[in-house]
């Protein structure tokens, strides 16, 4: 058994990190960014949000909050599930890598933030008893065809990807643990992110404007898109290095998405619950976020996942009542 | 140099073309707000920016 007496000296090199190559690149520049384009939302005034919400109907009530507590437990887990990302970058020498995923996970706890505070202060409700009514079963959600199905990829597969890519870095199985970041990134950033939740923020600010209320869930709902897309571009950047340097990982971003390819083909159940909404915009909205993920990966488009995503006759049926 | 983007909404492919990114951002959201009733995030605009010769 080695001792940290037996470890190597350590060469310069591998302790100074920086090189201007990496300071001019892509991801060192989302880090720059996101220092620069910071927000706190307990400087934020929810009491105008309050009194809209108080004059809002029953259902328009259990609409918004059927989305925003999707939102505010979405959060909470990629907070916590991020580590595997990072532990992953830095087995991989890639520092800058390192240097932004700092700034994501700050990021992805201050939405959680701003979502515990909107809940708390609007609604009263922050703990799981207090919103479970407003909670829908997504994977209870039903296509009738029965050719698909809607799981959870948040809540299964981030934590099962993400162990996945922990125990390669922990076996230092370098090939392992690029094509572990591959799947896990396009799950996280291209998938969730990048094309599931996208319709959801328009969604939500659509209905502030056709509402004319809760503005500052809608304020706070353009500051999170705007970091989303950092984190987007961040996955694809990253991706594409490594697929540049080995092409055969394109497929395992495709075998990825197809995992949970039925919750972009059909209609969530939550996105019917504001009458107002033009559904097809959102739907349609899906195949341009996929194209472009696909451009900034570098790889080709799946034609028959865009093909079943504007088929009109997938559509889902809700199964589930919330609570 | 100008910078040129392609808009990848279903059935649009409308290009825009713009002297550097803070132009092209402004005028590809035009565009959505216009033709999409939409919006496009500045990095995904300066991600998919490609040069292009001045006309």
């Amino acid at each position: 058994m080695s001792t940290i007496e037996d470890l190597p000296e350590r060469t310069l090199e591998s302790r100074l990190r920086f090189t201007r190559d990496m300071m001019a690149g892509p991801i060192y520049r989302k880090y720059e960014k996101a220092l620069r384009k910071t927000w706190d939302p307990n400087e934020w005034d929810y009491s105008q949000d309050r009194a809209d919400f108080e004059k809002l109907t029953p259902e328009q009530q259990k609409g918004i909050v059927m989305i925003t507590v999707r939102f505010l437990a979405g959060e909470q887990e990629v907070t916590d599930e991020l580590l595997p990302m990072i532990y992953a970058a830095h087995m991989l020498g890639k520092f800058d890598w390192v240097m932004y995923l700092s700034t994501f996970m700050v990021e992805e706890a201050r939405h959680s933030q701003f979502f515990a505070i909107w809940h708390d202060k609007v609604i009263d409700a922050v703990e799981p008893d207090e919103l479970r009514p407003y909670w829908m079963d997504r994977e209870k959600t039903v296509d009738p065809s029965g050719r698909f199905s809607t799981g959870e990829p948040v809540y299964e597969g981030l934590p099962f990807y993400g162990q996945q890519l922990l125990d390669a870095c922990h076996a230092g199985d370098m090939r392992a643990i690029e094509e572990g970041f591959v799947r896990f990134a396009t799950l996280y950033n291209v998938w969730v992110e990048g094309v599931l939740t996208m319709p959801s923020y328009e969604i939500v600010i659509d209905t502030c404007d056709i509402w004319n209320a809760l503005p500052t869930l809608r304020h706070g709902f353009k500051e999170i898109v705007a970091d989303e897309g950092r984190h987007i571009t961040f996955g694809t950047t990253a991706c594409r290095e490594l697929i540049e340097e080995h092409p055969e990982y394109a497929q395992i971003v495709h075998d990825t998405i197809n995992l949970y390819r039925g919750n972009a083909v059909g209609m969530l159940e939550y996105q019917r619950f504001v009458p107002e909404l033009n559904l097809d915009k959102y739907q349609l909205q899906k195949v341009r976020h996929y194209k472009n993920r696909c451009r900034e990966l570098g790889i080709d488009v799946d034609q028959t996942l865009i093909d079943d995503i504007l088929d009109p006759s997938i559509d889902f049926v809700i199964g589930v009542e919330a609570g | 140099m100008s910078k040129q983007w392609a808009c990848n909404e279903h059935e649009c492919g409308f290009v825009v073309t713009a002297a550097d990114l803070d132009e092209l951002v402004a005028k590809v959201n035009e565009h959505f707000a216009e033709a999409h009733d939409s919006y496009e995030l500045e990095e995904m605009i300066e991600d998919a920016a490609i040069d292009v010769e001045d006309a």
